[in-house]
Formats: C-alpha cells, sequence, structure tokens
C-alpha cells in the first residue's frame, strides 16, 4: 500500500487515484470508501439542498411582500421568524418534534422504518431555517431598490409601482437571493450535521462522527476533498448564475 | 388681450408625513394658481419644501404615510376642474402621469442599470401609445433620438445605461419623460448635477422645447439666476411655506419681503462674477 | 437607548452570578437522591445521577461564555483587521486575505470543532478558537466592503493624499465609521456561537458526561422529556435566552434604514 513512502507522496498518489475514481479502503473496516461515500451523500445533500431551495423560493416572495409593506404582517414575520433561528437551535426544535409527532402523538415513526419521516422532517426544518434569513436578504435587497431614482422615474413615467418593483427591478434582489443562497450551500454539510444526528440519519455527517470514533483517518481525508470539490463547484456555479442574471455584466 | 386660461390651483395645501412615531409637517397652507403657457418658477434654500411641492402635486410622496390636506385643483380635457386629492391612489398616479411630465434632479441616473435602453424606453411608449405596432414603435424611438439629438441610431438603443456617457442618459431620460402626451412639464433640479456648459445645454435645450411646444413649466431651482432666465413668474419658499410670490421681474427689484431681498442679493453678488445667464 | 443599559446591566450581574455563586461540584453523583425537585438544597434540583442541575447549569454557562469571548474575540479583531487592510492595499494583498477568508468559510466550522475534539479531547477554549476561526471569513468580507465603501468618500482620499500614515487613516479614521455595522453584525455572531456550541456539545460529546455544557445535558436528558421536562426546559431557557441576549444587546437602531420611499 505504499505507507513507507514519505507523506507527501503518498497524498498526491492518493489524490491522483482520487480522481481517476478509486477512493481507497479503509485503513479500519476495509470497506470501500467510494461505495461508502456514494451511499451515504444522498441523505445530506437531498437535505441540505432540498431544504435550502425550498427556503429560498418562499423566501423571494415573503422578501417582496415584506419590503413593499413595512411594518406589515410579513415584514414582522420575516423578523420574527430570523430572531426564531437566532436563537433557538435546531436540535432543540428536532428533539420538540421527534417528542410531539413520534412520542406523543404516534403519527410518525422517526427511529423506526425507512426513516422517511426523518428525511421530510429535516428538509422541513432546512427550509424554515433558511426562510428567515434569506428573507430578509430579499427584503433589504427590494428596499434598495426602492428607493433609487430609477424607480421613482418609471413610476412618475406612469408605470403601475408595483409592476416597477416585481418586472423591472427583480434582477438585484434575485441576485443577492442566488449569492446568499449558494454560501449557504457551502454550509449544507456542516449544516446538516446537528439534523443527522437528532434524526438518527445516515449521512456523511453521522459517518464522520463514527470514523472519528474509531479513528478512520482515510474517512476524514476523503471527506475534506469531497468538501472542497463541492466548494469549488458552488462557486463556479454561482458565477455563472450571477453572469446570467448580468450582476457581472461585461462593458 | 384674452383672459388666460387657468391649468392649476393649488388651495391650502398642507402636507405631513409620519415616519414611524414620528410626524414631519413639510408643507403648510401653500397656494398658487398657474395658468397655460406660463412659466413658474419655485424657488428657495434646500429644505425650504420645493421637492416637496412638486411631489405632493404629483403623488411621488409615499402613499401610505404622507397625510394632505386643502386641494390640487388641475383643469381636465373637457374643462372641468378635478381634484385630486380627491381621487384614490392608483388613478392619480395615471392622472398625472399623462397630464405631467416630470425631469428629475438625477436624471442621469434615472434609467434602470439593469435593462437595456430599447426596453425601457419601448415600454414608456407602450403605454403612452398602445395602439403602435412594433415597427412604428421602432420609427417613432428613431425619431425621437434625432429631435433629442441621441446619436448612435439603433446601436445606442441595444446599450445598457453604464455603456452610455451621461449627457447621453440625461437626454434619453429627457425624452422618455416627454414621452406622455402632457401639457404640464416639471423641472426638478435638472442641472444641478451637471457641469457648467452641460448646464447650459440643457437649459437651452428646455426653454426651446418649451416655446416650440407651448408647455406650462414648473421650475424648481435654488438657483435665482437660472429661474430669472427661465421663467415669468416666482415662487420663493422657506420652511415649508411660501413666503412670497408674483412676477419675476417684479419679485426681483421690488421684493416686499426681507428673506426674498436677501435672497436676491445673494444672487446679485454672484451673478456679477459670472454672467452665464444674464440676457 | 434605555433599554440597552439595562440588557448590559443585566448581562453583567448574570456575569458576576456565574462566576462568583458558590455551587456544588458537579461530578458529585448521587444515586439516592436522582431527579429530586427544587428545594433549598438543590435550586434546580438533581437529575437522573443525583447531580444537581443548577451546578450543571452554571458550569455550562460558564464554559459557554468562555467560547463566546473567545470566538469573538478572534474573528471580531482578525477579520476587521484583515478585511480592513485588503481593502485598502488592494492588489496581492486582498487576493490573498480573499483567500483566506473563502477558505475558513468553506470548511464547515462544526465539523472542524467534531474532527478535532475526536483527535485531542474536547475542551471549551479549543472549540472557542475554532469557532473565531472559522467565522473569520464573514467579518473580513463585512470590514472588506465596508471600508472599501468609505475609501471612496472625499476625507479619505484627502488623507492619502497629505500622506497621512497609512495606521493613522485605518484605526482613526477608518475604523470608527465602520465599527458600528460590525458590532451589529458581532452580536448576531455571538448568538450563533451560542447555538453552534450547544449543537457541538450535543452531538460530539453525548458519549462524554463529566461536561456540563448545556449542548450535553441536552443530549443527555432528551429522553426525560415527558418525566422530567424540568431536566429538558432549563437548558433550552438558559441557551435561547443568552442567545436573545447577544442579538438585542448588539441590535442599533440607527444603522436600521428610516428613509421612506414612494411604496411606504
Amino acid at each position: 500500500m505504499g505507507l513507507d513512502d514519505p507523506l507527501p507522496i503518498q497524498y498526491v498518489e492518493w489524490i491522483g487515484n482520487f480522481l481517476r475514481g478509486d477512493w481507497g479502503v479503509s485503513l479500519v473496516s476495509g470497506e470501500n470508501i467510494r461505495e461508502r461515500f456514494l451511499a451515504k451523500m444522498p441523505y445530506s445533500f437531498s437535505i441540505g439542498i432540498i431544504g435550502i431551495l425550498m427556503g429560498a423560493f418562499f423566501a423571494f416572495f415573503l422578501g417582496y411582500r415584506a419590503a413593499l409593506n413595512r411594518s406589515g404582517l410579513c415584514d414582522r414575520l420575516t423578523t420574527a421568524m430570523t430572531i426564531f433561528c437566532q436563537s433557538i437551535p435546531m436540535f432543540i426544535v428536532s428533539i420538540l418534534i421527534i417528542n410531539a409527532f413520534g412520542v406523543r402523538l404516534g403519527i410518525a415513526s422517526f427511529f423506526t422504518g425507512d426513516g422517511r419521516y426523518s428525511i421530510i422532517a429535516a428538509i422541513l426544518l432546512t427550509a424554515i431555517y433558511s426562510l428567515g434569513g434569506l428573507s430578509r436578504v430579499v427584503r433589504s435587497a427590494f428596499r434598495e431598490e426602492m428607493g433609487k431614482s430609477y424607480v421613482k422615474f418609471m413610476v412618475s413615467r406612469g408605470f403601475e409601482p408595483k409592476t416597477v418593483l416585481w418586472k423591472h427591478a427583480y434582477k438585484p434582489p434575485l441576485a443577492s437571493l442566488v449569492s446568499a443562497v449558494i454560501t449557504r450551500f457551502a454550509g449544507v454539510f456542516g449544516g446538516s450535521t446537528v439534523l443527522e444526528f437528532a434524526f438518527a440519519i445516515p449521512g456523511l455527517s453521522t459517518m464522520l462522527v463514527s470514523a472519528m470514533d474509531s479513528r478512520d483517518y482515510s474517512i476524514l481525508q476523503t471527506y475534506i476533498l469531497v468538501v472542497v470539490i463541492w466548494m469549488f463547484f458552488v462557486h463556479m456555479i454561482l458565477n455563472l448564475v450571477l453572469q446570467m442574471l448580468g450582476a457581472r455584466r461585461d462593458a | 388681450m384674452t383672459e388666460k386660461r387657468e391649468i392649476l390651483r393649488v388651495e391650502n395645501l398642507s402636507v405631513t408625513i409620519k415616519n414611524g412615531s414620528k410626524r414631519f409637517s413639510v408643507l403648510k397652507d401653500v397656494s398658487f394658481v398657474v395658468c397655460e403657457g406660463e412659466r413658474w418658477a419655485i424657488a428657495g434654500e434646500s429644505g425650504a419644501g420645493k421637492s416637496m411641492t412638486m411631489k405632493a402635486m404629483t403623488a411621488l410622496l409615499p402613499a401610505g404615510s404622507t397625510e394632505y390636506e386643502g386641494k390640487i385643483l388641475f383643469r381636465s380635457d373637457d374643462g372641468g376642474w378635478q381634484d385630486l386629492l380627491q381621487m384614490p391612489y392608483r388613478s392619480r398616479r395615471k392622472f398625472i402621469a399623462e397630464q405631467i411630465a416630470i425631469i428629475f434632479q438625477d436624471s442621469i441616473n434615472a434609467l434602470n442599470p439593469n435593462e437595456r435602453i430599447i426596453k425601457q424606453w419601448g415600454e414608456t411608449v407602450m403605454l403612452h401609445r398602445p395602439d403602435l405596432s412594433e415597427s412604428e414603435r421602432m420609427e417613432h424611438l428613431l425619431e425621437q433620438m434625432d429631435i433629442f439629438g441621441i446619436r448612435g441610431g439603433q446601436e445606442t438603443l441595444q446599450h445598457f445605461p453604464d455603456q452610455l456617457s451621461g449627457g447621453m442618459r440625461q437626454r434619453i431620460a429627457i425624452a422618455m419623460a416627454l414621452e406622455s402626451r402632457a401639457r404640464i412639464l416639471i423641472a426638478d433640479e435638472p442641472t444641478t448635477s451637471l457641469d457648467a456648459i452641460s448646464q447650459r445645454n440643457t437649459i437651452e435645450f428646455i426653454r426651446r422645447l418649451l416655446e416650440e411646444r407651448q408647455w406650462t413649466l414648473l421650475f424648481i431651482s435654488h438657483n435665482l439666476g437660472i429661474l430669472q432666465y427661465m421663467c415669468d413668474h416666482i415662487i420663493i419658499m422657506k420652511d415649508g411655506c411660501i413666503v412670497e410670490q408674483g412676477e419675476t421681474d417684479e419679485l426681483f427689484y421690488h421684493g416686499k419681503e426681507e428673506y426674498t431681498r436677501q435672497l436676491v442679493a445673494e444672487t446679485m453678488k454672484i451673478m456679477g462674477e459670472d454672467e452665464v445667464y444674464h440676457e | 437607548m434605555k433599554k440597552k443599559y439595562i440588557l448590559w446591566g443585566i448581562f453583567l450581574l448574570f456575569v458576576l452570578f456565574l462566576f462568583l455563586v458558590p455551587h456544588q461540584n458537579v461530578k458529585l453523583t448521587d444515586l439516592l437522591n436522582t431527579y429530586q425537585g427544587c428545594s433549598g438544597e438543590h435550586w434546580l434540583g438533581t437529575d437522573n445521577l443525583g447531580r444537581d442541575l443548577f451546578a450543571l447549569m452554571v458550569t455550562g454557562g460558564q464554559r459557554t461564555l468562555i467560547v463566546v469571548f473567545l470566538a469573538t474575540a478572534i474573528s471580531f479583531t482578525g477579520g476587521t483587521l484583515l478585511g480592513m487592510i485588503g481593502a485598502y492595499e488592494g492588489g496581492l494583498a486582498k487576493t490573498v486575505i480573499q483567500f483566506i477568508a473563502d477558505f475558513v468559510t468553506v470548511i464547515p466550522s462544526l465539523i472542524m470543532a467534531l474532527i478535532f475534539s475526536a483527535l485531542f479531547g474536547f475542551s471549551a477554549p479549543m472549540a472557542g478558537v475554532i469557532f473565531g476561526i472559522g467565522n473569520l471569513g464573514q467579518y473580513i468580507n463585512l470590514s472588506d466592503g465596508l471600508t472599501a465603501g468609505i475609501k471612496e468618500k472625499d476625507f479619505i482620499s484627502a488623507e492619502i493624499t497629505i500622506g497621512l500614515q497609512k495606521r493613522t487613516i485605518l484605526f482613526l479614521h477608518v475604523f470608527p465609521n465602520i465599527v458600528r455595522q460590525l458590532l451589529v453584525y458581532l452580536g448576531n455572531n455571538a448568538s450563533s456561537v451560542v447555538l453552534q456550541y450547544a449543537g457541538l456539545a450535543f452531538i460530539g460529546l453525548g458519549t462524554d458526561v463529566t461536561n456540563p455544557d448545556w449542548g450535553t445535558l441536552l443530549y443527555q436528558y432528551r429522553v426525560y422529556i415527558l418525566t422530567y421536562p424540568r431536566l429538558v426546559i432549563c437548558p433550552i431557557i438558559a441557551v435561547c435566552l443568552l442567545a436573545l441576549f447577544f442579538h438585542f444587546a448588539f441590535d442599533d437602531s440607527r444603522i436600521k434604514e428610516t428613509e421612506l420611499t414612494i411604496y411606504d
């Protein structure tokens, strides 16, 4: 296995193998690492990505309403949600959900069966926790546009104020939302950790925690590389989308 | 001499704006009457209520947080008087957009940075003249560009605002403002952010337009020199109230109020050094 | 403004209370007196091992405060400084600093903390340092953006022209102008560190009963939510109140936009 080679050479060799699709075997359990990762990844990714996208979708409309009606219902709601997310940890809410739906009402089983309810609950929680912050991002971007000269000028020319905002000023808020969403994608791995743990979902983080318990460094090494590659992709997608929205238009 | 036709009457207009728990009284008991074809100036230091008067008349103040008292009467096409403040916000805005064209202080930044010129301008034309076909609209745009001295034809239209020079953007913004079939033009400090030469060009341009189209003008500025050159009537404002109003020359040389005389004296001092706008 | 003084006053009393009030040894178990209710001897009662819940809560609070203090201190000073330098110098310095910011943002700090506690054992100061470094990126980006905005202002370019020293400009003229926004972010960041730390303790240390962190307590007591809700409610309230405090204590109403637009 070349364990006698100097560490840098081992590492370069390992990355080379990794890129060729050979992720090696765990030095502790002897399992094929790639298979293990591919089996776990869908859980972590679907929780993070679906949850955040769902949150972002509603955040756009909520943020728009909140901007339009200052100190109105939507504005208060988004503020309250932001404070809620900032003061009540996700795992506490998870415990309460499990207690309420799983134990008291008994309509969902979280630790037995196929784990369907666990994943749905985790996705919804991720969505709700993204919704507050993202809608504030959209709101403040819309507020900024609302104060701009071109909006005033369009209204003075006879365009309906709401139409101006909705049809002609949506690009900057959308660009802000996309950047915020993609920054959150960066945290998909870390963010789902608590949820995976609370709902006993067999995702990457659960795997990593148990791998650390057994000092399985080959898993850790692969994990870090996967995170870095993921980030690279996320940044690329971000730039592409921002370009499409014209936020970085060439002169 | 035929009797002049009154077109706009503002009667005892007071405006209060609420922001949170605070209330600002921005206009107090403002009254004036404008006849067709007249050129009115509103002068005063910054914060005197010049722009507020303009915004109150054109429903550009925060719709939900503004309280109006008094009347803003507008003579409609059939000759009857309409009280703008009695109309619901949406129809009021619509009515004003058809009757009053507005040029803003920062018209350089008045174009939507996210859309091509052709889109913004084309939609403005569509708004006021929905009957035009697409090719007629294009023809109209090119024609207007010619009138307003906007060079580049089709190619300019395909640009985004930040790809054009400041002067070009300003002319496009003015051209767009004048797309409606308005009879009143309000210019809110249209030259403030410009250099001396562009200022002069803009002023001359507006003057020429007015002579050609026989419009009524409301010109807002703190620069009495320009106002004297452009307007035949003048309103002097301070702290949201009208200090004095009347014909420009009368007010300039025989002002009754102390404040008016001070303001004029200041202007004369400056104009002595730089007689750009002296006829 | 007055409300804020009251808030800070309560907080100071709370800190003094945490560090000065005598409490029992948290490792002292008493299997004869488990699940005791509140009494003069045990203010908040005892848990499943007969430990004094009040002592556990106080020690957990101390540890949480240490983590929050270390984390915010590191990311605030480091991030602000790096961001200001990057925006001011531009060029290579900016590129390097931007890379650092991206890098620390990419690596999830919760995971880093998990890895380090698995490798070296867990300690509160270590978690504080890791969170501090992990949150550097946001401070760098924020201070970079704010500094870039300030740099465009006339008075700063005037100072550059007359050749004022860089240090003087940055600390005496740029920093005071951006500190208000940074402090608001500091407040939000402090609350999120409270939650992060609770989360870390909840996951990573379920096996180590001797660490009396609020998150750990929650993990241990989560099964008693029906039978002894007191055990679960105490840590939940502690976490939420502390996070809420940081959120409101640094909230700056002067920054909130007050300008009305035609839509209002």
